[in-house]
């Protein structure tokens, strides 16, 4: 469910700092941030390191270490989420394979873990 | 007899479309084309800004309502009790989310909410926090006029210690503004769908749908869930038949609000929203 919204489409966007990734919430349901996760990022199959990334939404920017204690900071199923990965080197124009996991604990059930794997093949702008 | 019930519709039925091909307008003119004379949401889904959203959008949900000559029925919202690590959430705290949601439910017009409150077990026990949370909440019900109604869905049986709670609750309070809200997923009889491996469903409760009739004067509203209706008007999972006939014999005159929840694929909400509301009409006409 929702796996072709995780990465959004022409959401591979090359900055002056690496390239942003557009993701979207895979889930029917609006959530705070401290039962969100990203638990991998690959590009054309090369493992990012998750420390290195920052994840930014409504403006504001937290290392994913830290998203667990963001209990007030709501992730809205219609706006994207960025995760910024500095250092990469990848041209504009260029085509890449990219993977991106999401995880999410709904606050109301127990035990109820979820993650959704999305991969897009994408044309970095 | 003449079926008393009036239809709905929950923008939940929409999953797969809202975000994607339809925007909250979209599926609202979408269900009143269906037929739907009132529009339930999902405060965390649908409201823009949630929980604060902006005075101009407020003022665009009003002129939507009014724009297609229909009636907010229901808002449905969360405690969200496993919102930190370590703990769930205190008396106050699950209390503070009610509050929040009611004032917002009260902004956009809404008559009944439907908090999910967090649940401690597979067989949805709510966490124990929920009573005093709900006694506390009673005042500002009233206040707005605003009933309070936690879903009955399976596993969740009628005969139920959970049930038997929240009557329990209703007759020491002498409330009005505390009600159930009934999930026709209880009235299941048999898997009509091809389940993935290890997909999710609902378990087999088979009530009889007569069953619930005592229980009406507790009921707000009844979500007609439904997995998928076919092309001959009907649902593999719940004995429809049964259930019209029983509100009819009854003189239900709430809201059925449909919820599909079936295969989230591109355009399959509106289309099984035409399905379930034409089996329900064609049920309606024998009654």
């Amino acid at each position: 469910m929702f796996v072709n919204r995780v990465i959004s489409d022409n959401g591979l966007v090359v900055t002056d700092k690496g390239v942003d990734i557009d993701i979207r919430l895979p889930w029917y349901r609006s959530l705070p941030l401290s039962v969100v996760g990203v638990t991998d990022l690959q590009i054309d199959g090369k493992q990012i390191d998750l420390t290195a990334l920052t994840f930014e939404v409504n403006g504001k920017t937290f290392h994913l270490r830290d998203l667990v204690a963001q209990y007030t900071e709501w992730w809205y199923v219609l706006d994207s989420a960025f995760l910024h990965v500095p250092g990469a080197q990848i041209q504009r124009g260029s085509e890449h394979q990219v993977r991106v996991t999401v995880s999410i604990r709904p606050p109301y059930i127990p035990g109820f873990y979820r993650l959704t794997e999305c991969t897009k093949r994408m044309r970095a702008n | 007899m003449t079926a008393k019930f009036k239809l709905g519709v929950t923008l939940y039925s929409y999953t797969g479309d809202f975000g994607t091909t339809m925007t909250l307008d979209d599926c609202i003119a979408d269900a009143v084309d269906a037929g739907a004379k009132g529009i339930e949401i999902l405060s965390e889904t649908h409201i823009a800004g949630y929980p604060n959203p902006t005075d101009a959008w407020v003022e665009h949900w009003h002129g939507l309502m009014a724009k297609y000559k229909v009636e907010p029925i229901c808002i449905d919202s969360w405690i969200d009790s496993r919102l930190r690590k370590g703990r769930t959430l205190g008396v106050q705290e699950s209390l503070d989310f009610l509050l929040k949601d009611m004032a917002l439910a009260h902004r956009l017009g809404f008559k009944v909410i439907k908090p999910k409150l967090g649940v401690i077990s597979d067989d949805l026990i709510p966490d124990p926090v929920w009573r005093e949370v709900m006694e506390r909440a009673l005042p500002t019900a009233e206040k707005y006029g605003l009933t309070i109604s936690p879903e009955i869905h399976a596993p969740t049986p009628l005969k139920s210690k959970t049930v038997d709670d929240y009557l329990d609750l209703i007759r020491k309070t002498g409330t009005s503004y505390f009600k159930m809200l009934i999930d026709t997923s209880i009235f299941k009889t048999r898997e009509g769908r091809k389940l993935k491996p290890g997909e999710w469903a609902d378990p087999i409760l088979a009530i009889n749908p007569r069953d619930l009739i005592p229980y009406l004067p507790h009921v707000s509203l009844i979500h007609a869930k439904f997995w998928g209706v076919a092309d001959d008007l009907t649902e593999g999972s719940i004995p429809y038949d049964k259930v019209i006939e029983a509100l009819i014999e009854c003189g239900y005159d709430g809201y059925l609000s449909s919820e599909y929840e079936g295969p989230r694929e591109l355009y399959a909400g509106g289309d099984q929203i035409r399905r379930q509301f034409a089996m329900i009409n064609r049920l309606s006409a024998r009654g």
